[in-house]
């Protein structure tokens, strides 16, 4: 195994080269490659959007949005779908297809409900502030929520895929890749709600943690 | 010289995995529109860029003819020459250079470079490019749109971008911005399959280390633009709402027309924040893979190892990670704290180590190496010269104390333009000129080439030197008009039109080198498979140009680096990639 800390490559072989890295091996990782690639795009992004919200927040015009109960509810929604996803995971490592096929139309089904729900959410932040989205929270909450909801809606093509594929077939652990890949996303996406969430739209807890670290 | 005998068949370990699986088009539209194949998506990509590009460059012109003779073209009007500085910015750092060397280069040469058969995902890859093409169609579809295109500057910043009074703050800057964000969705699948084919296709023997540094170079850069790109898709989708929704994240309470705005409470220094966030990196995303290509173009037309390759390898990697703490040095004047300025020169001088380590090794490679001035060569000097220059104005421009008085003046035009625009191009030329044999399997017109690169090199230098100058003296960059100015000198504007002169002189040669390509690519002498000599994977490929799926029917083995130019006690001056040690000629085996 060639380090690239120590490798000098100037000096040429002198003993079994190394094995091949090309083939059926880069299909079956390339696509778990390129999705934690994608989620760190995806970290950045959602990072970026938190940095720029906690700097708006120290002018003292800064007015938080209005509390909304019902994301309470949507995000039990998403941890029950992350959870539906671990449990297909599982089954499809057991060889259960039956119980793989459930767990992945359940995640489908309460994803779709979850969406919903932020939908929901902003009818009702709509009505709260009149239409009047010049409050910078509150077009905060709608980009950002709007912005993970797009990336739950994406990542459903890939579930809606995964589920095509494990009603056309009988061997469960032929779906594993799949399965596994989808239970990263969601797993990933729950918690960057997570953060938003705790973070952003649950009362001053953003507040507290830059008066913590001195920004306030 | 000892002599290593090997028998191949237990040197090479049977490939434990089979081939990739190639889609092979049916149709003559998946063949050459809807491709799959890396290299006619490259080829996609770099016509698209050029073209765009040379839209650009007509935009030059025009605001050059403005400067030089104020008032004689009617019609450059105050909005148009505004619009035509924005769109000559943004076109050619975003839709000329990083498509180019990402999506054209990268495209072409990562596959055969680390020797796989194409892109991991070549789907994705197709998309990536009419994703592309859709943004390059938004962004030039601004120009037909009522009001124009945006005349924001390159930078967009608001609240002036989208302000009544500023060209283009209706239709053209959404556009401009949908635009953008469409780019960004399209370069990250692209992104997406750079990062993976290099880390996951590369061949036997092909390890981090011993991939060529242009590889190096455009991995580092595609890893920078896909955190970096997001900043821009955030700040872009931010003023959308700005504009669309009412929202203010960019827009304070404002009084515009005489009239008080919608907006409240909005910061355009948060804007300022993320553009720069992507804008400064958006520079290495350019300069690194120049950086990378220039390097393998010294050693392989000097015929010699690059000096110091980990060094260099290393130096990328570092520039890479360095251009994410210097963003705020394009924001001095913002009115920022300055211990926060002082952080930021200090990072900002700290980047000029491993850069000058990159310009010292690119120096100790030509050093007594047996240099043949062909053309890749001409151009790979000629960008040493301009990125030294480039290198050296931006010390001072660096430094937040002398950056403050030379803020929006030429002297910035001309820093920026040797470093990240004329250096660069020099690389995109010299690699043109060096893979065309390749891509085509013909020669160029040799006398076309020099003409070029002479008029290019030497006008380009009579553009941008004498503008530090003008900068120098106070002269401000996007001004429509500076004459009657009582503090500047007659001589400025003689300067002035001195440039314009060489500018539409450099253009013309710009034709000239298209011409060269598009004609000599049906008419042009055949070229064999190696012309340079070269030792990388991409010459030694059986058919010339590579065919769909790049090699043969078995994939190439690597055993050494791409540097093993001029070996002690070999017969030939170069020791291709794939060839094993008991076929390398030693002095032992003679």
């Amino acid at each position: 195994m060639s380090n690239i800390f120590t490798e000098q490559p100037w000096i040429a072989d002198t003993g079994p080269i190394a094995p091949a890295l090309s083939g059926a091996e880069i299909a079956m990782h390339s696509r778990r490659s390129a999705l934690k690639v994608l989620l760190s795009v995806v970290s950045i992004f959602f990072m970026l959007m938190i940095v720029a919200y906690g700097g708006r927040m120290l002018y003292q015009d800064w007015q938080p949005t209005p509390q909304i109960s019902l994301l309470w509810a949507n995000t039990g929604l998403l941890l029950l779908s992350s959870l539906c996803l671990q449990a297909a995971l599982m089954w499809a490592r057991a060889d259960k297809v039956h119980w793989v096929r459930g767990a992945l139309v359940g995640a489908g089904v309460l994803t779709v409900l979850f969406l919903a729900g932020q939908l929901t959410a902003w009818q009702q932040l709509t009505s709260m502030v009149l239409g009047d989205f010049s409050n910078p929270s509150v077009g905060f909450f709608f980009m950002i929520t709007g912005i993970h909801g797009l990336h739950m809606a994406g990542g459903m093509v890939a579930l809606v895929r995964a589920i095509r594929r494990a009603f056309g077939q009988s061997d469960a652990r032929a779906m594993e890749h799949n399965v596994s890949n989808c239970a990263l996303y969601w797993h990933y996406l729950l918690g960057v709600w997570l953060v938003v969430f705790g973070l952003l739209f649950t009362g001053n807890n953003f507040e507290i943690l830059l008066r913590i670290c001195g920004f306030i | 010289m000892e002599h290593i005998a090997h028998d191949e068949t237990s040197f090479v370990r049977p490939a434990e995995v089979g081939e990739m699986e190639l889609y092979h088009a049916k149709t003559w539209l998946g063949k050459y529109v809807f491709s799959q194949d890396a290299k006619t998506i490259a080829i996609q990509y770099a016509a698209t860029a050029i073209a765009i590009g040379m839209v650009a460059l007509v935009l030059s012109w025009f605001m050059r003819l403005q400067l030089a003779w104020p008032n004689t073209f009617t019609f450059i009007d105050p909005a148009y020459y505004l619009q035509a500085v924005t769109m000559h910015g943004m076109i050619m750092v975003v839709y000329l250079l990083t498509a180019l060397f990402l999506g054209g280069f990268g495209n072409y040469l990562i596959p055969l470079m680390v020797g796989a058969r194409d892109m991991v995902f070549p789907w994705l890859n197709m998309i990536s490019f009419w994703v592309y093409f859709t943004a390059v169609l938004l962004l030039a579809a601004s120009f037909f749109v009522g009001g124009g295109s945006t005349g924001a500057g390159w930078t967009l910043y608001p609240p002036q971008a989208i302000l009544p009074g500023t060209p283009g703050s209706e239709a053209g800057i959404l556009l401009m911005l949908a635009s953008l964000a469409v780019f960004i969705i399209g370069f990250t699948m692209g992104g997406l399959n750079y990062v993976v084919t290099i880390l996951q296709a590369r061949t036997r023997g092909m390890t981090l280390m011993r991939m060529p540094l242009t590889v190096w170079g455009i991995f580092v850069a595609t890893v920078l633009a896909l955190f970096a790109f997001p900043a821009l898709f955030v700040s872009a989708i931010m003023m959308s709402l700005d504009v669309l929704l009412g929202t203010s994240f960019f827009m304070p309470a404002i009084m515009t027309m005489g009239s008080e705005a919608d907006h409240v409470g909005g910061n355009p220094l948060l804007f300022q924040h993320l553009f720069w966030f992507f804008g400064h990196p958006e520079v290495y995303i350019v300069a690194l893979p120049a950086f990378g290509i220039v390097s393998d173009l010294i050693s392989i037309h000097a015929r010699k190892n690059i000096f110091g390759y980990r060094m260099m390898v290393w130096a990328i990697v570092i520039i890479g990670a360095l251009s994410f703490v210097v963003w705020a040095h394009h924001m001095y004047v913002s009115g920022m704290n300055p211990y926060f300025g002082f952080f930021f020169a200090t990072t900002t001088l700290i980047i000029a180590v491993p850069t000058a380590l990159k310009v010292y090794n690119w120096v100790l490679t030509l050093w007594q190496g047996n240099i043949h001035l062909t053309i890749p060569m001409l151009f790979s000097i000629a960008f040493l010269l301009f990125f030294i220059n480039g290198g050296m104005t931006g010390l001072f421009l660096g430094n937040a104390t002398v950056s403050m008085p030379l803020s929006d003046t030429l002297f910035v035009v001309a820093h920026f333009h040797m470093v990240m625009a004329v250096a660069p191009v020099m690389v995109v030329c010299g690699a043109i000129y060096h893979w065309y044999p390749k891509i085509t399997g013909r020669w160029y017109h040799e006398g076309m080439a020099r003409f070029h690169f002479w008029v290019t090199f030497v006008g380009s230098y009579l553009v941008f030197l004498p503008m530090h100058y003008l900068g120098i003296m106070g002269v401000p960059r996007r001004y429509f008009e500076i004459t009657g100015t009582t503090f500047l000198p007659d001589s400025a504007q003689n300067v002035n039109a001195s440039i314009t002169i060489a500018a539409l002189v450099v253009g013309v040669a710009q034709i000239v080198f298209l011409y060269n390509l598009i004609v000599s690519a049906f008419n042009g002498k055949k070229a064999p498979g190696n012309p340079w000599n070269a030792t990388s994977l991409e010459w030694q490929t059986e058919t010339t140009p590579p065919g769909h799926g790049n090699f043969g029917k078995e994939l190439p083995c690597v055993y050494r680096w791409a540097y093993d130019y001029s070996v002690p006690g070999v017969e030939e001056d170069f020791i291709p990639q794939n060839v094993p040690p008991r076929n390398a000629q030693t002095e032992g085996a003679q």
